[in-house]
């Protein structure tokens, strides 16, 4: 499931990630591929192509802040969510 | 179900004849609380055909808008939380159908529920709802706690941009439900004198390219910036340092099994007193109807009348309380059980009252202050936004062993019933998730179970509170490790593969409400007395007649009463162990003595098989009538602890009891799960499966705990 801006040079673009391999800190969804009644259920609760997430703690399951509540999220499910750092500036940091 | 239009006004065959309105919202947003305070003591559990959920109502007058005419009444349904119209469980199901016309007809309002705090996540369904084109009433809940927390919300311009009225009401605290009442009347007025057509709202279920989602949370992030203002997502340091404590990998799983002990304690100390009370009250009734119950023959033309009128009396409690309808053969039973028992002789009938229904009823009601204490403390940490967390935590070991995150919810409501817990497996997709879950579920220690623990735990540790919760904590790991021990080996052999990944809302920690926990806990109170005053009774008595019929012929009364050196209660045993249920326990000796168990407890073990708490009352029965004469006052426990053996020594020895206490946690012992097992996997298969697996688990442990407690020395 590579993604071609992954290994985008341009340091000025939205650096795209999977939210399980992400560390801690703020992202935007840019989408969900996840199936059947995992993606409406992670849909309905703010986990959306668009939204600003907030990982507040890395691991399996995972505490994600999203549209002002807390969302636990298993790892196997993150990795459906491809997330973009908000500023290159935030981006380099979480490197 | 038809695929019926939401909105086609289709007479619904099953019309309520008053209007209904619906109280909908996201979970945790505090929807059932507004329910209570709405409501009080008059919500009643409704049942709708076709809708296994349980919903709960109340009948509420609404004013007229001039006072001059007298208030019509209206139906408030409570429908289960959801974060979507496109349902992801069963219960969503139910709500979702239910705001759509399809279940309960169409509603005449919606009472929209929205957590003040989290307005942006909650417009979501609300974005949904409004389009459903009813007239709507948003009621901003938890106003108080938003504006502690320097939320501003400008109700006018809410309003004015979801189209409908908004008011901002505290369940908690009572402020703003006198205009939560003058808002809705106005909108069922409105509505009765020019009714509603759907207004056209801005909507993205068609026409808008990409994610549904996406576009609603747009637009409630732009209501959002338009009408709040203040301190829009505000966090609260102390409980995201909380949180990290919880949901911590070692301390939060520590933290788990702290919180759950503590509970049990609780349970312990807390119901000693109350139970003391049922005991002696019962013992106190058991005496006046002694008192009542004439000694001399009444003449049978008064007699037959009065006793069959008072049995009809009792089946027709029974009835409403199991919600059984008069038909053809309800009649019938009742008629003819009346009739039999006005027949009974004079001192068979004694005895039925005594042991058969008040000692049965006894037996099992007694157990109440430990159950109401137990869902109490539990509606208290779900209410506290903890039990989320708990699902959090238990992921970790659950995914281990090759069940989903999602079980947990299923598995927290099995340890109320297998039977709701089954029924929510449904909210797991997956069918090889869904099989394992149903298959392991009746192994956590359900409510019919605590009865059973509760009775043991006395036997043993009787004035040892904290031993007796040990024990009793000891009995729910037991439950949920061989549940997760089964699950694994399903697993590894015949249902392999991995579980669905979790998801699910930590919401935010709030103090929770005594008025709410003594709601839920009134309502629990309530199902298990219907049980005990309907079915149980019904097995009481049925075991009463196993027990008492055939009787000892004649001649072998005489000889006993011609030897003098055999007491009374020794004929009372004879007569037992000649009854249709002595005869059935005898039988079962050869197979179930390896257990340390005796012909009486295999009475109990048979009695139980459609209900295990029926195991308590049944011992109540047996026991009780295995020991005429003896003082009646003395409550089930010391009637056991004083049963001994042929050669003198203690029936219920610490390896009886440890035996009974495994034999209980780990067998099937429920006709009702099964047929739900059989319904909910499509066939018997399953349901046979699962009672030869527990059964054959249960022997064997139950085997090796009294053998291995006996080559110890515990069994004397």
């Amino acid at each position: 499931m590579d993604h071609p801006l992954l290994d985008s040079p341009v340091q000025t673009a939205p650096v795209v990630d999977r939210l399980s391999t992400a560390q801690v800190g703020n992202f935007v969804c840019v989408g969900v591929d996840a199936d059947g009644q995992s993606q409406t259920r992670m849909k309905s609760l703010g986990i959306c192509e668009g939204r600003t997430l907030e990982l507040i703690s890395a691991g399996d399951p995972m505490i994600v802040r999203v549209s002002g509540s807390r969302v636990g999220l298993s790892r196997a499910l993150a990795s459906y969510v491809s997330v973009s750092h908000p500023s290159p500036q935030l981006a380099r940091k979480a490197k | 179900m038809s695929p019926a239009a939401p909105h086609s006004a289709a007479p619904q065959a099953c019309a309520p004849t008053t209007d209904i309105v619906l109280l909908a919202g996201n979970p945790n947003t505090g929807k059932t609380s507004l329910f209570n305070a709405l409501s009080g003591m008059r919500a009643k559990t409704a049942n709708y055909p076709g809708i296994t959920v349980d919903l709960r109502k109340v009948t509420m007058p609404i004013a007229s808008p001039d006072q001059s005419q007298p208030p019509t009444f209206i139906d408030l349904i409570d429908l289960p939380g959801l974060y979507s119209l496109e349902p992801t469980s069963p219960e969503e199901t139910v709500s979702s159908e239910a705001l759509q016309g399809r279940r309960l007809g169409t509603p005449a309002a919606v009472v929209l529920v929205l957590d003040a705090t989290n307005l942006s996540r909650n417009l979501l369904l609300a974005n949904e709802v409004l389009q459903l084109g009813l007239p709507t009433l948003a009621v901003l809940n938890m106003i108080d706690s938003a504006e502690s927390s320097g939320i501003e919300i400008d109700q006018e311009k809410l309003s004015k941009q979801m189209e409908c009225p908004v008011v901002a009401v505290s369940a908690r605290t009572g402020f703003g439900l006198d205009k939560f009442h003058r808002e809705l009347d106005a909108l069922l007025a409105k509505n009765r004198a020019t009714p509603a057509l759907p207004i056209a709202r801005p909507s993205c279920s068609v026409g808008c390219t990409g994610c549904r989602y996406a576009a609603t949370f747009d637009w409630s992030e732009s209501v959002v910036a338009q009408s709040v203002s203040g301190n829009r997502e505000p966090r609260n340091e102390n409980y995201e340092w909380i949180d990290r404590i919880l949901t911590a990998p070692l301390v939060g799983t520590l933290s788990l099994l702290a919180i759950m002990l503590s509970v049990f304690f609780l349970i312990f100390s807390l119901a000693d007193i109350p139970m003391s009370a049922i005991e002696s009250g019962f013992g106190w009734i058991s005496d006046r109807v002694d008192g009542i119950i004439p000694t001399e023959t009444v003449h049978k033309a008064l007699w037959i009348p009065l006793i069959t009128a008072i049995g009809m009396a009792t089946f027709a409690m029974g009835y409403r309380l199991a919600e059984i309808r008069w038909g053809k053969r309800a009649i019938g039973v009742a008629v003819v059980t009346s009739l039999l028992i006005a027949l009974l002789p004079l001192e068979d009938f004694r005895s039925l009252i005594l042991h058969g229904v008040i000692g049965g009823i006894a037996g099992v009601v007694v157990f109440l202050p430990q159950i109401c204490i137990l869902f109490f403390f539990i509606t208290i940490l779900e209410d506290s936004g903890y039990m989320a967390r708990a699902a959090f935590v238990m992921e970790r070991i659950m995914r281990r062993v090759g069940l989903p995150g999602k079980a947990f919810v299923p598995m927290l409501s099995a340890h109320a019933c297998a039977i709701p817990g089954i029924m929510a497996t449904r909210t797991i997709e997956n069918w090889r998730d869904r099989l394992v879950t149903i298959l392991v579920l009746p192994l956590l220690t359900c409510s019919a179970r605590l009865p059973v623990y509760a009775m043991i735990s006395a036997l043993l540790f009787g004035a040892n509170p904290l031993l007796a919760a040990l024990t009793f904590a000891g009995a729910y790991m037991l439950g949920l490790g061989a549940a997760l021990l089964s699950a694994w080996c399903l697993k590894k052999t015949i249902i392999a593969g991995e579980a669905a990944p979790l998801v699910i809302e930590l919401p935010p920690y709030r103090m929770p409400t005594l008025r709410n926990a003594f709601f839920t806990t009134l309502d629990r109170a309530s199902v298990f007395l219907r049980n005990a005053g309907s079915i149980i009774l019904l097995i009481s008595v049925i075991l009463w007649a196993m027990a008492t019929y055939p009787k000892l012929p004649e001649s072998a009364v005489a000889q006993q009463n011609d030897s003098a050196e055999l007491d009374s209660g020794s004929l009372a045993q004879q007569s037992l162990e000649y009854s249709i249920a002595g005869r059935t326990g005898k039988a079962l000796e050869p197979i179930f003595s390896p257990l340390g168990f005796d012909w009486k407890i295999n009475v109990g073990v048979v009695s139980s098989f459609a209900a295990r708490e029926v195991l308590v009352s049944t011992l109540s029965i047996v026991y009780g009538m295995g020991e005429e004469g003896a003082d009646d006052e003395a409550g089930l426990v010391e009637k056991l602890r004083r049963q001994k053996r042929a050669d003198g020594s203690p029936v219920f020895t610490t390896a009886v009891c440890f035996s009974v206490l495994v034999f209980y946690v780990l067998a099937m012992q429920c006709l009702p799960t099964q047929a739900i097992t059989k319904r909910e996997t499509g066939s018997w298969k399953w349901a046979i499966f699962q009672l030869v697996y527990m059964t054959v688990m249960a022997y064997v442990a139950a085997m090796i705990t009294f053998q291995s407690l006996a080559a110890l020395g515990f069994n004397a």
